[in-house]
């Protein structure tokens, strides 16, 4: 494998490695892709369903 | 820290009041129940002044979920201020939960918001005389043009501390309240009177409270409602309303004769028992004129898929060939190439290529919520939605849909009925989401020659839908029940705000890029090193002998009823769909040329595949969101729900539209047709066991 492969290689890695964060960052925080409130209703989603209090 | 709740009438304007305070940007709508669950903030110049912006509430006795949210943090979080918002143009009403809250003995500032459109009325309201009588600080204001805003601010900050006053009742109502008091404790700082009065109107939360004080306090409520020959809750409706009345006929001017106002007029015609359905159909059908198109023919008046065009043109030249010449230069492997350029860039960039479309439907459709015309189309929705089972408070959830279905799910709180809220959690997801648009565009453009009617057609697949379950569902327990009364308060029309427009369409087209940069871009390798390889780990350069072949075609029998069973890849279309519906696109554009599927499939079968995909299974976000609301067995009942219906119809759909193209028919096509218009008509004809229940409906809806 040649350095120019290595280095396409990792970059390609890194890049998986951060959209795999946002992603499952995205889905803890209520599967919230940033369509309302920029996620924030999705905590409170959380915090406030009736189901859940109950 | 200081708290500051702001609480106020659904639609009285307390997120903008919030946005502007606490500088932040939370969506707001022009129709009751955009917020359904509480938001906080700092306030601006104030780091320790904490703001929280409350679902709006008639009154402090709730009836639906995202209510209950209000009284609970109003009566067990006992904030320092409340600032209530209070619209001007309807001041009786509003003022009704006003004196509750200062029942509570929470300090309370009122904002006389809207007092613009209280003035164009010709109402002219004293805030000074009005705060006098009510005991509290009154401070006009109009939040949309930032007026009276420190106003509100300073009066709310000067207050924190002063407990407000309350009303005063008759004698025998005010003998029964002291009575009760006797007998209870205060909570949480709430005064004893605000929790006698509510277990004089049988409060079922308060009764909770003092389950065991209720066989003592009883005999005064019944000696109340003998004397006043009334029933509790009705007597303290009945004094509260007085004493308003009171009030406001000494702070109040109404000059306004009772004249039609625009608002009337372009309602006589949008509202119309006969018109108003065609016409949302024909401003569907311009919206959609406008958005979907064949990018590589689009006139440039077909904005979204010209622009689409311009963009897919730019991914695919110097992108795509860019990348390709920089790699081959620098001496990567090839197959690494093969990852980057024909897997990474054109499989996501497909999907970005639809973000011109997003950013233009959502800009007409966030002109048409801001404008106030999306709260008439609940109404004109509640006539044809009350003869199916369900109400027009169905149709918000519905609404916020068509942006995601996520919050979609969230704002059935909104519903107070359990049974509609489930089953409309249920059905939220059949209307074509921001994701599913680039399906429909795809195929409006591939197959059916750009034409916007196939997207008007999936949003009306989708209401009907919506309608069927509302038959189908309503014959089970779980979901039987009265529908909820749905009580509209039609905002009046007014130029949708160039700010909340910008905003609105800006969010839609962020999520869309952040969506495809992430789960997308995840999905796109996945399926790249699936339909590169083989199952020896080999690359393979016929994409049929790769791993996702061998799976698509070991399972694609499946849809042959629905006419896209023959080619593996459009089965695994739909099942990456479950992922992220954008996620079909993205595995068009790996495994067909170009993303071109055309030729690959007939016209009839497109029908099919577009109905299946946009009535089965939603994303599994929206899953989750399903999960949170209905639980998990509920969750699990709505995925088998909307799949099994997603297949009869599809196969319906496929033979109707073979029939009509004149294309043959295979026999296990005929056979799922006939086993599933056999259910659907059965179902459909079913005896309602819980129809008794269903004649309380009133038969129009109720306008404020």
């Amino acid at each position: 494998m040649n350095a120019a492969t290595t280095i396409a290689l990792v970059a390609v890695v890194l890049i998986l490695v951060a959209s795999l964060y946002y992603t499952v960052r995205g889905f803890r925080a209520g599967g919230c892709s940033g369509c309302c409130n920029k996620g924030c209703c999705c905590k409170a989603q959380k915090n406030d369903s009736p189901r859940e209090k109950n | 820290m200081t708290t500051i709740a702001l609480v106020g009438n659904p639609n009285s304007g307390k997120t903008t009041l919030f946005n502007k305070l606490t500088g932040s940007s939370q969506r707001v709508g022009n129709w009751p129940g955009v917020t359904v669950e509480k938001k906080t903030g700092k306030l601006k110049k104030h780091e320790d002044v904490h703001i929280v912006d409350l679902p709006g509430i008639y009154s402090l006795t709730p009836y639906s979920p995202e209510e209950v949210v209000t009284r609970d943090f109003l009566s067990e979080e006992t904030p320092d201020m409340v600032i209530n918002i209070v619209d001007a143009s309807n001041l009786e009403r509003n003022l009704y939960l006003t004196t509750q809250i200062m029942e509570m003995g929470v300090p309370v500032t009122i904002a006389l918001n809207m007092m613009d459109i209280a003035k164009n009325r010709g109402i002219d309201i004293d805030a000074g005389k009005l705060g006098k009588e009510l005991g509290c600080k009154v401070v006009p204001t109009c939040a949309l043009k930032n007026e009276g805003i420190d106003e509100v601010v300073k009066a709310a900050l000067d207050s924190v501390g002063e407990r407000p006053s309350h009303l005063r009742f008759s004698d025998e109502t005010e003998k029964c309240i002291s009575e009760i008091e006797k007998h209870i404790e205060a909570r949480n700082n709430v005064s004893t009177r605000w929790y006698a009065i509510k277990l004089i109107e049988s409060d079922s939360l308060a009764q909770t409270v003092f389950e065991n004080k209720i066989e003592e306090i009883a005999p005064y409520i019944q000696d109340l409602e003998k004397t006043l020959n009334d029933s509790g809750e009705a007597i303290i409706a009945d004094e509260r309303y007085n004493a308003i009345a009171k009030i406001v006929g000494a702070a109040k001017t109404d000059k306004g004769e009772c004249k039609t106002t625009l608002t009337d007029k372009i309602d006589k015609y949008l509202t119309n028992k006969w018109l108003g359905l065609p016409i949302f159909a024909g401003i569907l059908f311009v919206v959609y004129f406008f958005t979907v198109g064949n990018p590589e023919e689009a006139q440039w008046y077909n904005f979204g898929a010209y622009l689409t065009g311009m963009l897919n043109d730019f991914i695919g030249g110097p992108v795509y060939e860019g990348a390709v010449e920089w790699l081959t230069n620098a001496n990567v492997d090839p197959v690494l190439i093969g990852l980057i350029c024909d897997g990474i860039i054109s499989g996501v960039g497909a999907v970005l290529g639809f973000v011109p479309q997003i950013l233009i439907l959502f800009l007409f459709l966030s002109i048409l919520e801001d404008c106030g015309y999306m709260a008439r189309v609940c109404f004109v929705m509640d006539r044809i939605f009350r003869r199916f089972n369900l109400s027009g408070k169905s149709f918000i959830p519905l609404l916020v849909g068509t942006g995601c279905s996520i919050p979609g799910i969230m704002a059935t709180r909104t519903i107070e009925n359990d049974c509609d809220r489930k089953l409309t959690a249920m059905t939220t997801s059949f209307i074509p989401c921001s994701a599913k648009l680039p399906i429909i565009s795809a195929f409006a453009a591939y197959i059916f020659g750009g034409s916007p009617l196939i997207a008007v057609f999936s949003y009306f697949l989708g209401i009907f839908c919506v309608l069927l379950s509302g038959i189908i569902l309503k014959k089970w327990r779980t979901f039987a029940g009265e529908p909820s009364v749905f009580i509209m308060e039609l905002p009046p029309y007014h130029a949708p705000k160039v700010w909340n427009v910008i905003k609105t369409t800006l969010d839609r087209g962020w999520a869309f890029i952040k969506k495809a940069g992430t789960l997308i871009l995840l999905a796109t390798v996945v399926i790249w090193l699936l339909s590169n390889f083989n199952w020896s780990l080999q690359f393979t350069e016929d994409i049929n002998d790769s791993m996702l072949a061998s799976i698509g075609n070991a399972i694609c029998s499946i849809f042959v009823p629905l006419g896209f069973g023959d080619d593996w890849r459009f089965m695994v279309a739909t099942i990456t769909g479950l992922v992220a519906k954008e996620a079909v696109i993205d595995t068009f554009a790996l495994l067909f040329e170009d993303g071109n599927f055309a030729g690959f499939i007939t016209s009839a079968a497109a029908l099919a595949f577009i109905t299946f995909n946009l009535i089965c299974a939603p994303c599994f976000a929206a899953i989750g969101a399903m999960k949170r609301e209905l639980g998990a067995k509920g969750a699990g009942f709505a995925v088998l729900y909307q799949c099994l219906l997603a297949y009869s119809l599809g196969s319906i759909v496929y033979t109707i539209a073979s029939v009509a193209y004149g294309d043959p028919i295979n026999a296990a096509n005929i056979i799922v047709t006939a086993i599933s218009a056999i259910i659907l008509v059965y179902v459909l004809a079913m005896k309602d066991p819980f129809k008794i229940i269903h004649r309380g409906i009133p038969a129009e809806p109720e306008v404020i």
